[in-house]
């Protein structure tokens, strides 16, 4: 390794930044390279709405102070936890340069596939597996119109969005199942219980996040995914199995969605078709918002966390501050479309120097 | 009935015996590829037209001819995106199927597309290892290995970038064509064929690109440049083919022409030096 870097030294002399920075650090001028410079990650988008967060957790504060109680924070991000987990799924989908709108009904119908299941009298992880399984074939689906029909991706994740919706119904009879057969207290604590005083959704959150931070930055299927969403030919040209990896994304999405959702209908004990619909709309909102670019190709699921807890903070806080409820939507809207804009601003300041 | 299997069987081994031989000194003539009596037609339309090619080991060969020539037709039938309507192709003397990328990829062909197939969002090694991402455990991407592979690659080429992790979208012009010359290297390719390297480059960008193509044939890559731009080939090719209409106006010793003459051939679909 030494050696190498010994190497490297001797090229980086033809430039000037780098024997400059060599010395800086003592040898080893290209590794130095290697780093994520300090003022790229300023730059970066994903810091701009950290910043942009944290000024928003502070005023909140100053104006509503029971804001910043511990118990009001969790309860805030288990509120969230949903929608972020699965925009982790989502954000798969969307840096391939597709979208799953399929989502929130997925939640909804696995919820209520396992709560069937168990209420049925079925074994607790069984139930649980069948449910995810479920979610993970829709996605598989959605996954094979897209590359092998050559469908725009909204079609069939719209698709499957209505049939789950409706096929959830169809499971209920439009009745809510309350009750989970003998495993009912061990199912009810998963998605209710908490874990050193913190709630089990919210950790479940922070665990799919890192996995999915890990996955995207670290494997090769993650690199792939970013590959396609920026440049599909050229990863077709290269040798890399565009189709399979992208089936493999709608799949991903959908039992993370699954997941989710089984969760949820264990935090309400409730499977109901209502659960998880519209959820979709919060998680891209989520997704766009933490900085995934719609278009494919760039964004971090560190970004659609904060994405998600911005949205979960400015409810909370609308709340808290007596604001009416009905404005939520038309504030949300904006920060949409502002975050976007500001992306804009920011791509084509860098991009000008 | 059995006597003429083996009458059939004889003939067809001589024949063999016979190509083999001939081929064996045409490979001694070092030519690295031969493209001979290519047609491609697309429904009524015959986009190439009967035309030989050779290259030879070690030269640069321009490709030249205005639009809708059939430069790139050919050079889409020589890497398998396209599958001739008739003709033959031999590398290394060989008569070889290539039907598609994977196969040319295989022999040791590579090309640089002219809209350069770069993922713009990734950084530079990632781009030049596109899709052979060096692997830690089996299951992570080993960014230090990617990044000492690319450099050794350019380091090769004489060219320092400074930051391997820079996204590629924000580099020159010169420096993506740097990139995507760096991906065909990256996989040692005995045959380089670059479509339009200059196209949308500053003339120092373009310098630099065609001295890059010149270093790798002194390594020994054989490298066909297709080009409309004659005059900044003048100066790197050892011959010059060129193609009218999907036909062949002929192939030229670089040396022996002037820039004026291979014009005329482009335009006109005479070759000057034959009236000589």
């Amino acid at each position: 390794m030494n050696e190498i870097e010994k190497g490297d030294d001797n090229l980086s002399n033809g430039s000037g930044n780098h024997s400059a920075s060599s010395q800086s650090t003592g040898g080893g001028g290209l590794n130095n390279s290697y780093r994520l410079p300090l003022s790229q990650f300023v730059r970066s988008y994903e810091f701009g709405i950290t910043v942009a967060f944290g000024m928003l957790f502070t005023l909140i504060g100053i104006f509503a102070p029971r804001f910043w109680k511990i118990s009001n924070l969790l309860r805030v991000a288990r509120s969230f936890s949903f929608i972020a987990a699965t925009g982790v799924g989502e954000a798969l989908v969307i840096i391939t340069g597709g979208i799953d709108l399929s989502v929130g009904s997925l939640m909804g119908f696995a919820g209520i596939l396992t709560g069937w299941l168990l209420h049925n009298g079925m074994s607790l992880w069984l139930a649980i597996l069948i449910g995810l399984l479920s979610g993970a074939a829709a996605g598989l689906v959605s996954g094979i119109l897209v590359t092998k029909a050559n469908m725009p991706p909204l079609i069939p994740t719209l698709g499957m969005l209505s049939i789950a919706y409706s096929a959830g119904l169809v499971i209920t009879q439009g009745i809510p199942i309350t009750t989970f057969g003998p495993q009912e207290d061990l199912f009810v604590s998963l998605g209710s219980g908490f874990i050193l005083g913190i709630p089990n959704p919210v950790i479940y959150m922070l665990l799919m996040v890192l996995f999915g931070w890990i996955f995207l930055r670290k494997t090769p299927l993650g690199h792939a995914l970013y590959a396609i969403g920026g440049n599909e030919e050229a990863c077709a040209l290269t040798g890399i199995s565009v189709d399979r990896i992208k089936m493999f994304a709608y799949a991903a999405s959908g039992f993370i969605a699954s997941m989710s959702g089984i969760l949820l209908t264990s935090r309400l004990s409730l499977g109901d078709a209502s659960n998880g619909r519209g959820n979709e709309l919060d998680v891209i909102a989520a997704v766009v918002i933490g900085g995934v670019s719609l278009a494919g190709g760039r964004g971090s699921v560190a970004g659609v966390l904060v994405g998600a807890a911005i949205m979960g903070v400015i409810r909370n806080a609308m709340v808290l501050l007596g604001i009416s409820s009905f404005l939520q939507g038309i504030v949300i809207g904006f920060i949409i479309i502002f975050a976007v804009l500001l992306d804009r601003v920011r791509r084509w300041l860098t991009s000008s120097d | 009935m059995d006597a003429a299997r083996v009458l059939t069987a004889l003939a067809v081994i001589l024949l063999g015996g016979l190509t083999l031989t001939s081929e064996d000194e045409e490979s001694t003539n070092s030519t690295i590829v031969k493209m001979e009596g290519i047609t491609k037609t697309f429904g009524g339309l015959t986009a190439v037209d009967d035309v030989d090619l050779v290259l030879k080991k070690g030269e640069i060969l321009g490709l030249v001819g205005d639009n809708a020539a059939g430069k790139s037709t050919l050079m889409k039938i020589l890497i398998g995106a396209y599958e001739a309507t008739e003709g033959q192709i031999y590398y290394r003397g060989e008569p070889v199927e290539i039907d598609s990328p994977h196969d040319a990829h295989e022999l040791g062909i590579e090309i640089i597309y002219q809209n350069l197939a770069l993922c713009d969002n990734l950084g530079v090694s990632e781009n030049v290892l596109l899709g052979r991402w060096p692997r830690k455990w089996g299951l992570f991407v080993d960014k230090a290995a990617m990044k000492n592979k690319t450099h050794s690659v350019l380091e090769r080429m004489g060219i320092s970038i400074d930051s391997l992790d820079q996204e590629v979208a924000t580099l020159s012009g010169g420096k993506r064509q740097t990139v995507a010359v760096a991906r065909a290297i990256s996989f040692d390719p005995d045959v380089l064929i670059m479509d339009e390297p200059t196209a949308n480059l500053s003339p120092e960008a373009s310098d630099h690109v065609l001295s890059l193509a010149s270093s790798l044939r002194e390594e020994g890559v054989s490298i066909i440049i297709i080009t409309h731009r004659l005059s900044e080939i003048f100066g790197v090719t050892d011959r010059i083919s060129v193609l009218r209409r999907g036909k062949l106006v002929g192939t030229v010793t670089t040396s022996e022409v002037s820039e004026d003459d291979v014009l005329e051939m482009i335009i006109s679909g005479k070759r000057r030096s034959e009236t000589q």
